[in-house]
């Protein structure tokens, strides 16, 4: 420890004592640890055997805290730079936040999608779960995208979807001025509301097995309920 | 302190030119552990991923500021911290269910199912352990921001002692020891319950 950790360690400080053991045990947990390190961590547990008690403590927190924050973070893989086109042609990047409500033994999974715009031409109904694009019934009427017109495209979208879609207020943030003007970028927020249960998180698998690309991997979404998750096998596949 | 290596300052240097690509290129990079700032300082009725789409419509107008490609990072975590707390000053409502109750009036939802039947030996079990973990996570984030923070960029993909060094632009023993300190406040505030069970 330097000399600057130790000046800022109270008198009566608890830790005073279990500081350097503290940082030991955090570099094993961290894998951090050099041999010296691990050689004088047995060593203060020959002498303390409760160290090995507070390693393992140490090891199962972080694991658990780390998979939850896997789990808080996970939508930061799919959060892209803005690329400054303006809204007409301009699919946005789009969000998915999962809300994991549990009541008791409830396996009922209600999962809010956000997305930044939506284009959609033919999107399918299929037990309620909708496709950006897919064959079957349409929640759009199909048409060609030069003639769409985006905002009725979006409205038809938000009239028949057969789950709750409701906007938010729109938000404006100016993106880029220059002397003439400038890019406006705003940002529409629809919120998309779908009640998933084990069967419909099966029909996402299936889904995703016919190639329908799916904002989050139903396979996590099935751990999380606690169902086996065994992807389906693709067409010409053998099994494992 | 920098840390980077040759390649990733000459992207830096890139995207603070305004090279759209490089810029792409250095957001992926580097927004798993932003994302982990986010959850560290953002106020708690406002979404990790609405901070992360204000934070990366920030970025592009700010890579010009960029002094030095060498302190990327801090700059980075910086420009972080302002956006969530420009967050707390100016919350906005928003929409958002929490529960499995439809309110009246609304359109029947095809898509709704009823409570499966649970399997009683397990259910409980594995709803306690996910509590549990929630519980550890809801702990973690009312740790001083000081200990809170490399913990859970300690979370992220095993971040190292140094690349969490150069992020908050401290010494790896100081980095050591608040990860210390958090881990002990942690247990001493969980104490040893479910977290623990399975163990003598």
């Amino acid at each position: 420890m330097s000399e600057h950790e130790r000046m800022n360690l109270n008198d009566n400080d608890p830790l005073r004592t279990d500081i350097d053991d503290e940082i030991l045990i955090g570099r094993l947990v961290d894998h951090e640890a050099s041999g010296e390190d691990q050689d004088r961590f047995e060593r203060a547990a020959d002498m303390r055997p409760d160290l090995w008690r507070a390693l393992a403590l140490r090891q199962r927190d972080m694991m658990i805290l780390a998979g939850q924050v896997e789990i808080a973070t996970a939508g930061a893989e799919r959060i892209e730079l803005p690329d400054g086109k303006d809204a007409a042609g301009l699919i946005l990047p789009r969000r998915l936040t999962w809300t994991l409500a549990l009541s008791g033994w409830a396996a009922v999974l209600i999962v809010a999608l956000t997305w930044a715009t939506i284009v959609m031409v033919g999107g399918a109904r299929n037990g309620g779960v909708g496709e950006v694009s897919g064959q079957g019934d349409t929640v759009v009427p199909a048409q060609s995208l030069e003639t769409a017109d985006p905002a009725k495209l979006l409205d038809q979208y938000m009239a028949n979807a057969p789950w709750n879609v409701r906007e938010q207020d729109p938000s404006v943030q100016t993106f880029e001025l220059n002397a003439e003007g400038g890019y406006l970028w705003i940002m529409r927020r629809f919120d998309e509301e779908l009640y998933l249960g084990p069967v419909e998180a099966q029909k996402l698998l299936q889904l995703q097995a016919e190639g329908v690309k799916l904002p989050y991997d139903p396979i996590e979404l099935l751990k999380l309920l606690g169902l086996p998750a065994v992807r389906p096998e693709q067409p010409g596949e053998r099994p494992n | 302190m920098s840390g980077h290596d040759r390649p990733e300052l000459e992207l830096i240097e890139r995207a603070r030119a305004g090279d759209r690509d490089a810029q792409q290129r250095v957001w992926q990079a580097h927004r798993r552990w932003v994302a982990a700032i986010v959850l560290a300082h953002r106020p708690r009725s406002v979404e990790v991923d609405d901070l992360m789409q204000d934070v990366a419509l920030k970025i592009v107008s700010k890579f010009s500021t960029l002094r030095d490609a060498a302190a990327f990072k801090p700059w980075l975590r910086q420009i972080v911290i302002n956006i969530c707390r420009g967050s707390a000053r100016g919350l906005k409502p928003t929409l958002r269910l929490a529960t499995a109750e439809r309110e009246e009036g609304e359109r029947p939802d095809s898509t709704r199912v009823g409570q499966p039947e649970a399997d009683q030996a397990s259910g409980p079990s594995r709803v306690d352990d996910q509590e549990a973990a929630h519980r550890l996570l809801d702990q973690a984030m009312t740790l001083p921001s000081e200990y809170r923070e490399p913990l859970l960029l300690r979370c992220v993909r095993a971040m190292s002692y140094q690349q969490i060094s150069e992020i908050l632009d401290l010494p790896v023993t100081t980095i050591e020891t608040r990860l210390a300190r958090a881990r002990r406040m942690l247990r001493d505030e969980v104490g040893d319950e479910v977290l623990a069970e399975g163990m003598p």
